[in-house]
């Protein structure tokens, strides 16, 4: 008999960790504009002297809106993966495909293993595999193995987060040089994601998750 | 006066410090903590700004550390987020004031001449 889901504990994790996603992407695109405000106000105090009759350097000036331009087209893209995220918790949303899941979350995770000074690759997934569940609780596990192995993983070390097929489930894998074993992702939504989590080795995190079609 | 300013966002501690320079601040960067600390060991400073959220040594253990140094250096926390508990943190750290990014340098500026006290 499968085990029964304690919705409360769920949707509380859940709100916890839209707003941990939300809290550090906000955080990413401020640094972005507080970078922009530093970059425009210069070229407005350069422009305000060029009018005085102060030499400047147009050069240094089209390096400046240059890179104004790459720091507005970075936010754009933390804008984007936090709307796309939004949408993972859209309830009509049934259906999981772990390629683009595993992609948003390693990206927007990206901050917070650079804060700790880690390194996040993520290996390819295979394509067109569906996984019976709503994007954000899939979301949330993976962010929950990558928490887990972060917390315990050497400083300057690499996590490899990666997605297999083994059989009519798919192996999902966050490796690193871990210290001590990860704390597992919370019962319940292990439970409600039909999932199975295991520390191997002491050295990664293991989850089996089934696919589409496969039985419980 | 003499400035230094740490965040790993080096484009940020660049161009700030390009403006302090045109105001006539004489200005010095860096971008991390480490690198804060070991500019502080060598220069005196009258004021560090230090961002909160730093890999390695974050905002608040430079704080803590460049008071031990230079206990007379004026510490502003540089923040994305006035988060109550890491502003009681930094000034407990012995910060004197913060700033929330972006940047206004006027208000920087006016913090700096006013050489305000902790509040």
């Amino acid at each position: 008999m499968a085990a029964e889901i304690k919705w409360q504990e769920l949707m509380g994790g859940v709100l916890a960790f839209v707003g941990a996603v939300t809290a550090s992407a906000t955080h990413e695109i401020k640094n972005e504009l507080a970078v922009i405000n530093e970059q425009g106000s210069l070229v407005q105090e350069l422009l305000q002297m060029a009018a005085r009759g102060r030499e400047v350097d147009p050069a240094r000036l089209e390096e400046l809106i240059g890179r104004v331009l790459i720091r507005v087209a970075r936010a754009d893209g933390v804008v984007k993966r936090l709307n796309a995220f939004a949408h993972s918790a859209d309830l009509e949303r049934q259906e999981t495909d772990p390629a683009q899941s595993l992609e948003l979350i390693g990206k927007l995770f990206g901050r917070l293993a650079g804060l700790r000074g880690l390194t996040l690759e993520l290996a390819p997934t295979p394509a067109g595999l569906v996984l019976p569940a709503l994007p954000v609780l899939f979301e949330q596990v993976v962010w929950a193995c990558l928490r887990g192995a972060a917390d315990v993983a050497a400083k300057g070390s690499t996590l490899r987060l990666g997605l297999t097929i083994e059989g009519d489930a798919a192996r999902l894998l966050v490796e690193g040089e871990l210290a001590q074993p990860p704390a597992l992702p919370s019962a319940p939504l292990l439970t409600a994601l039909r999932a199975e989590a295991r520390v191997v080795e002491g050295r990664a995190l293991s989850l089996r998750l089934p696919l589409a079609g496969a039985e419980g | 006066m003499r400035v230094l300013l740490i965040d790993d966002e080096k484009e940020l501690v660049v161009t700030l410090s390009e403006r302090l320079e045109l105001r006539g601040i004489e200005s010095d960067w860096a971008t991390s903590g480490e690198d804060g600390l070991a500019l502080v060991r060598q220069n005196k400073y009258d004021w560090v700004v230090v961002d909160l959220k730093m890999p390695g040594l974050g905002g608040l253990d430079a704080i803590k550390a460049i008071k031990a140094v230079q206990p007379a250096a004026n510490v502003i926390l540089l923040t994305g987020h006035s988060a109550a508990e890491d502003l009681r943190c930094a000034l407990d750290m012995g910060a004197c004031q913060y700033l929330v990014k972006p940047v206004d340098i006027d208000v920087l500026l006016s913090l700096m001449q006013k050489g305000v006290g902790r509040e």
